[in-house]
């Protein structure tokens, strides 16, 4: 009962004024003290790589009927030559999770600086692209590490920090913001409207508390994607600590993915399509997994691993929540036939 | 029992009043009920305003379609119908077919005049069209939080907006943005972009409350034949300029929504339907965000008086906005050395009607007036404007006209001898 009345009384106590934004200083205040030992700024010194410069560019003149502009090619130049970027501690023994954006590339050298001033050299042990992470070594112990939150209890609208390092490798960046979504990347991930940048991604994404939610990632120059996935559009993306906890023994054993490059079953839908339940297909991809497994054109897939598939992002989330070479069944509709196949995911062809 | 009753009325407030708990609970609430109430269009966004349907989007995303499919959160499929569609305010009105007896979570009206410069508001949508099934088969749109940058910003055709920080970005146009409460005040449309990269630069722009909940009755019932108008003061000339004490008018034409409602050349407009104007722009904000056939109030400074006027709007004219109205021509310049009549002339049914007569000039001598009409030069008819300047203009200082006047309903013949300009 005591225990009761102090658990609720607990919180009031702490807080003396009434002034919103006192309040979310504190609280930055206080993240910034828990995260900054755990944040770490890595210098990359790379090959300059071949990117366009940004052309200054007049706007041409607007035709009011020719619709809305074309997307910019990249604006951005590629990755300079020598950068500072972030990274999150993982592990006591000189684990750094950063972005495999950051460290892949033809690179020289990869130095990290501690917050205590330690400038050593890291060594890339694993990158996965389709993630965009990688894990880096350094030669350090006792390193402090973040406390983790638990990501299943995060929903739409909680309060969460992205922390990086300045481009001086020093001083420590807060981007606040809130969870914008969850369930993305596949699940493998959240959405925030913190602003990302080259600089502070690779760096923790924690919640009001301090405790590592996810690592910041999906900020890159490639062309085409880049207005979904460039810097400070409030659209960014952090993977989870618990998919990085998965994925960590193929990063420590030295896997490396370098194309992000997604699983692919190989069909067409058909567009015109208006069944109300199902995904008609105009046409299967000659070699793909689905041709592989004996599905045809004109076939209506109607169940994926056992869940119904009503309609074709269905399917294609579920299929996304997958990985190449997972076996995935596949019910289809045939001649009024139900028929079962069993695919084995492919690689998605490069964007 | 009641010990714990006790302890519980005790700590309730104490939990409640802890602002940072407080402020959290509410976007985290707001987040929930929003994303419920959102509807997914292709490539963009709508939320509902009615239990048996009714939902928003704009006019950009599916406002030329008769019929679409959207998806809503729980993660269904269905169609919607168009009712009706603004295409000057960017917003459309759809109704979605659910099976029957189905009942839709939906969002309140709010009102977005009483927000406030710097309040919390959230945004959703399907910005990039990112979204997808999630694995418990629900659509979850993204949620972005920002404050009100700033209220009434005239944006051409989005009259009277909101701006927010919020981020907003292609995919985004058609979603909600509310306060925290968990009202619609606005609908996201359009975000200021920089070196044509159409990603949010922090600069988002959202249809007002106040506006939707002006056509939302008339839009219902289907608007005329599935359109909606807006309406604005024909025929009125304001000058341009910084934000003053009011719009000055600098003309009016005759027979227009603004001559019926009594304006007259000089007025300083100050206010209109209670909204303080200062220039221009805010005039054509106001005045835009209503309906056709909407009456206005309008306060107006004339001389050392204060007029309360009463108008009409009448159909909205983007060409007149622009200033496109009347056909425009390069305004024609007297030769050197031409002879000098001395009035100041506009286009009239039959010939040219005189407006301004200088005095001491040779027109002035002839005892022309403002107001006649000159339909005839050395008997041959006057076509137009430009007809009568440059038969003027082809004769020199010291040459004698006939002119045909016609006034109250008499025609008389004058004999004019041309001067010389003073400029010359």
């Amino acid at each position: 009962m005591i225990a009761l009345m102090l658990a609720l009384l607990a919180p009031a106590q702490e807080i003396k004024s009434d002034d919103v934004v006192t309040v979310l200083e504190k609280r930055c205040e206080k993240v910034s003290q828990k995260t900054a030992a755990s944040v770490v700024a890595i210098r990359v010194e790379r090959e300059p790589e071949a990117g366009k410069k940004p052309v200054e560019r007049k706007p041409p003149r607007r035709n009011p009927f020719a619709g809305p502009p074309p997307e910019p090619e990249d604006l951005f130049a590629k990755r300079p030559a020598d950068f500072w970027c972030s990274g999150t501690i993982i592990d006591a023994d000189g684990l750094v999770a950063t972005t495999a954006f950051n460290v892949s590339g033809k690179v020289k050298t990869i130095t990290v600086r501690l917050p205590d001033g330690r400038e050593l050299e890291g060594k890339v042990l694993g990158l996965n692209a389709t993630d965009d992470l990688a894990l880096l070594k350094i030669d350090a112990k006792e390193l402090p590490v973040l406390v983790p939150a638990r990501v299943e209890d995060l929903h739409a609208g909680n309060p969460v920090i992205a922390v990086g390092r300045a481009p001086d490798g020093k001083g420590l960046t807060l981007n606040p913001g809130i969870v914008s979504a969850v369930s993305r990347l596949g699940g493998r991930g959240v959405q925030t409207d913190a602003k990302l940048n080259f600089g502070n991604v690779g760096g923790p994404l924690v919640d009001g508390e301090g405790r590592l939610i996810a690592i910041t990632c999906k900020v890159d120059t490639k062309p085409g994607i880049s207005s979904t996935r460039g810097q400070n559009s409030g659209v960014g993306y952090a993977v989870t600590h618990e998919e990085l906890k998965k994925i960590l023994p193929d990063l420590k054993s030295g896997k490396v993915v370098l194309e992000s490059r997604r699983p692919f079953l190989g069909i067409e839908a058909d567009q015109k399509s208006a069944l109300a339940s199902g995904v008609a297909l105009a046409a299967v991809r000659p070699g793909g997994s689905a041709e592989r497994a004996g599905i045809k054109g004109g076939d209506i897939i109607i169940e994926m691993d056992g869940m119904k598939i009503t309609y074709f992002d269905e399917l294609r989330a579920a299929i996304l929540r997958k990985a190449p070479g997972d076996r995935i069944k596949v019910k289809v509709m045939r001649e009024e036939k139900e028929l079962e196949f069993d695919c084995e995911l492919g690689w998605a062809p490069e964007e | 029992m009641h010990a714990i009753a006790f302890i519980l009325m005790l700590a309730a407030p104490a939990v409640a009043q802890e602002p940072e708990a407080r402020l959290q609970k509410r976007i985290e609430d707001c987040s929930k009920r929003i994303s419920e109430r959102f509807v997914f269009f292709l490539g963009g966004s709508g939320v509902f305003i009615s239990e048996d349907g009714y939902c928003l989007t704009n006019h950009h995303v599916a406002g030329t379609q008769n019929q679409t499919k959207v998806t809503l959160f729980s993660g269904k499929q269905l169609m919607a119908k168009l009712i009706c569609t603004d295409s000057v305010g960017d917003l459309s009105l759809f109704k979605v077919q659910g099976a029957e007896g189905d009942k839709f979570a939906f969002v309140d009206l709010g009102d977005s005049d009483k927000l406030e410069v710097g309040q919390y508001v959230v945004a959703c949508g399907n910005p990039f069209g990112i979204t997808l099934p999630a694995e418990d088969n629900r659509m979850y749109p993204t949620i972005t939080l920002g404050i009100v940058s700033a209220l009434h910003r005239y944006q051409g055709e989005y009259f009277d907006c909101i701006q927010t920080d919020a981020a907003v970005n292609p995919g985004n146009s058609g979603g909600p943005l509310v306060t925290l409460d968990g009202k619609l005040v606005g609908i996201n449309g359009r975000i200021a972009t920089r070196y044509m990269n159409r990603v949010n630069s922090g600069v988002g722009y959202a249809i007002p409350s106040i506006q939707i909940k002006a056509f939302l009755p008339d839009m219902m019932k289907g608007g005329e034949g599935g359109k909606a108008f807006h309406g604005m003061m024909t025929g009125l000339s304001l000058e341009m300029g910084p934000p003053g004490t009011g719009a000055r008018v600098l003309g009016v034409r005759a027979d227009s929504a603004s001559d019926k409602a009594g304006l007259r050349k000089g007025d300083l407009v100050t206010e209109v339907n209670g909204y303080r104007i200062f220039n221009r722009e805010r005039f054509l904000g106001v005045t835009g965000m209503y309906p056709v056939g909407t009456e206005i109030a309008l306060k107006v400074q004339r001389a050392d008086e204060k007029l309360e006027l009463k108008g009409r709007l009448e159909k909205y004219n983007r060409m007149e906005i622009a200033g496109l109205s009347l056909p425009q021509r390069p305004e024609r310049t007297r030769p050197k050395g031409a002879g000098f009549l001395g009035t100041t002339i506009e286009e009239a049914k039959e010939g040219v009607k005189v407006t301004f007569v200088t005095s001491g000039s040779p027109a002035d001598d002839a005892d022309l007036k403002e107001g006649d009409l000159l339909t005839k030069l050395n008997g041959k008819k006057i076509a137009d404007r430009d007809d009568f300047l440059s038969r003027i203009w082809q004769r020199k200082p010291g040459d004698k006209v006939k002119l045909t006047v016609a006034r109250d309903g008499k025609e008389i013949e004058v004999e004019v001898v041309l001067a010389k300009h003073p400029d010359d």
